[in-house]
C-alpha cells in the first residue's frame, strides 16, 4: 500500500496558541482513514495543511505527487456552494475548476447516484442539510479524484442524513477511492473507516483499526477508548 | 473559464437585488426626478446620474456583498485546492460583473434616453463603452477590500455607506453644485464618481479632450483599487 500524503512533526500556531503540535501521519492509497477527536483539537487545521490551504509553521508534507490538486476532491466544513447557483450549475462551475467537461447527461447520473435528480435546478443554499452535504460529496468526485478530503461530513445531520452519507463514502471505497475525514462522531468512525487516528490537544494519542484501538485500550467501543485516553487526571 | 463567466452572469440576473438597485431604482429614479424638476438640460444631468448610480450600487455594494457571502462559505479556501488559479476565477467573476453592470446602465440610458428623448449617437455610445468598462472594473476592485474588512453583512452595509454616499451626496448626480459652497466644489473635483459622471457627459457630448481626462483620472483609480485589491484579499476569516 503506498503512501499518498506523508506528513512529518507538523506545527500550527494561530495568534501564539499551539493549535498542532509536532503531529505525523500518514495516509494510505485506498484506505478509509479518519481524524477524530473533540473541537477544536486541531482536525481541520491539520487537513488544511495537508492540503496546502495552510503552510505549517514547522514539520514538512510530502504529497505524492506534484499535481496532487488535479487528483484531490475536497469538502470543507462550511459547505462551500457558490450563492444563487442550482445543484445542476454547482456541479458544472466544479468540474470547470477541475477543468472536467461534463455533459449533460454527466450531470443527470452524477445527481441521480447523491439523489438529487429532482432537486438540480434548486438553488443550492435552498437544499436540505442532507441534501447539501451530499451535493458537497458529489463535487468532490467530478474529477474521478484518486483522495478525497471531508471535514466533518456528517455534522448537524439527522440519521437518515448521516446513513445516506455514510454510504456514499462506502460507495467511494468500494471504487478504489482513498478516503480521509475528519468526524468527532465515534459511531459514524467506527462503522465507516479502518484506521483511525485520534486527536487531542493538538497532538496523536493513539491510532491504528478500530479492532487494534478496541484491544489495545480496552473499551465496548471507540467512544470508551477515546474518554480513557483523554481523561483529565 | 468561459463556463464561470457564463455562469456567473445567468445568476446575476436571477437576483433580485440586482434587478432593484441597478435597473428599478435608477430608472425609476431618473424618470420620476427628469419628469418632475423642470429644468432644461435636467434630464440628460439625472440620466448620466443614475448611470453612475446603478454601476456603483452594483459593482461596489452587490460584489462586496457578493464576495463576502463567498469567503465566508469557504469558496475561496477550496479554490486553493484546485488547480484552478484563483486570479482566474476573480477575473472569470470580475469580468461577468463587469458585463452585467454595463448593461444595466445601458438599459438605463436607452429607457432614459427614450423617456426624455435624448439622442444617442454611435459615437457616444463608442466612447461610452471606455468610460464603463474602467469605472465598473475599478469599482469591482474596490468591492474586495470592503467586503475583506467586513466580517458581517452589516459591516459591507455601514463601510459602503460610508464609502457611496459621500462619493453621490458630493457630485453633481442628482443636482447642480454650481451655487454649492466653495468646498463643495471643491471636494467634487477630487471625487471618483464626479470624474466618471464627467466621463459618461463627454462621451455624451462626444467632448474628445474631457473625456480623454476622465478616462485617464478613472484609469488610475481602476490600478489603485487593484492594488488594494491584492494586498487586502482574504481567503477566509481564520
Amino acid at each position: 500500500m503506498s503512501t499518498l500524503i506523508e506528513a512529518k512533526k507538523l506545527i500550527k500556531r494561530f495568534k501564539n496558541r499551539e493549535v498542532v503540535k509536532g503531529l505525523s501521519m500518514e495516509v494510505r492509497e485506498n484506505e478509509v482513514l479518519a481524524l477524530i477527536g473533540e473541537n477544536g483539537t486541531g482536525k481541520s487545521t491539520t487537513l488544511s495543511m495537508l492540503l496546502g490551504i495552510l503552510q505549517p509553521d514547522g514539520g514538512t508534507v510530502r504529497r505524492w505527487r506534484e499535481d496532487y490538486k488535479a487528483h484531490v476532491g475536497v469538502q470543507l466544513q462550511a459547505t462551500p456552494f457558490f450563492e444563487g447557483y442550482s445543484a445542476e450549475e454547482n456541479l458544472t462551475l466544479f468540474a470547470a475548476l477541475y477543468h472536467v467537461k461534463l455533459t449533460k447527461q454527466e450531470i443527470a447520473e452524477r445527481l441521480e447516484q447523491c439523489g438529487l435528480a429532482d432537486a438540480k435546478k434548486t438553488p443550492a443554499a435552498r437544499l436540505s442539510l442532507g441534501q447539501q452535504k451530499r451535493l458537497a460529496i458529489a463535487v468532490t468526485t467530478v474529477q474521478r479524484p484518486k483522495l478525497i478530503v471531508l471535514d466533518e461530513p456528517t455534522a448537524g445531520l439527522d440519521p437518515r442524513a448521516r446513513h445516506e452519507v455514510r454510504q456514499m463514502i462506502g460507495n467511494l471505497a468500494q471504487n478504489g477511492v482513498t478516503v480521509l475525514f475528519s468526524s468527532h462522531d465515534m459511531e459514524e468512525v467506527s462503522r465507516t473507516a479502518n484506521r483511525v487516528i485520534l486527536m487531542h490537544g493538538g497532538r496523536i494519542a493513539a491510532e491504528g483499526t478500530p479492532e487494534e484501538l478496541l484491544l489495545a485500550h480496552g473499551g465496548e467501543n471507540l467512544e470508551e477508548v477515546y474518554m480513557k485516553l483523554t481523561a483529565v487526571t | 473559464m468561459k463556463k464561470i463567466f457564463g455562469l456567473t452572469i445567468k445568476s446575476a440576473f436571477r437576483d433580485p437585488y440586482l434587478l432593484f438597485w441597478s435597473i428599478l431604482l435608477p430608472v425609476g429614479g431618473c424618470i420620476l426626478l427628469g419628469l418632475f424638476i423642470k429644468v432644461p438640460q435636467y434630464p440628460a444631468r439625472i440620466l448620466t446620474g443614475m448611470m453612475a448610480v446603478s454601476v456603483l450600487l452594483f459593482a461596489l455594494v452587490t460584489v462586496a456583498f457578493y464576495t463576502l457571502a463567498q469567503r465566508r462559505r469557504g469558496v475561496f479556501n477550496l479554490l486553493r485546492v484546485t488547480p484552478s488559479p484563483l486570479w482566474q476565477y476573480i477575473s472569470a467573476v470580475s469580468g461577468a460583473w463587469t458585463v452585467v453592470s454595463v448593461v444595466c446602465s445601458m438599459l438605463v440610458l436607452v429607457i432614459g434616453g427614450l423617456v426624455f428623448g435624448i439622442p444617442v449617437s454611435a459615437v457616444s455610445v463608442l466612447l461610452l463603452l471606455p468610460i464603463l468598462l474602467a469605472a465598473t472594473i475599478g469599482y469591482v476592485f474596490l468591492s474586495f477590500p470592503v467586503s475583506s474588512i467586513s466580517k458581517t453583512e452589516g459591516h459591507i452595509n455601514i463601510i459602503s455607506n460610508l464609502i457611496i454616499l459621500p462619493l453621490m451626496f458630493c457630485s453633481d448626480a442628482f443636482y447642480s453644485l454650481e451655487h454649492a459652497p466653495g468646498v463643495l466644489k471643491v471636494v467634487s473635483r477630487f471625487n471618483p464618481f464626479q470624474w466618471f459622471i464627467n466621463g459618461l457627459r463627454s462621451s455624451l457630448d462626444v467632448d474628445i479632450t474631457g473625456w480623454l481626462v476622465y478616462l485617464s483620472l478613472l484609469a488610475a483609480l481602476l490600478l489603485v483599487a487593484l492594488g488594494l485589491a491584492v494586498r487586502t484579499f482574504r481567503f477566509s476569516d481564520k
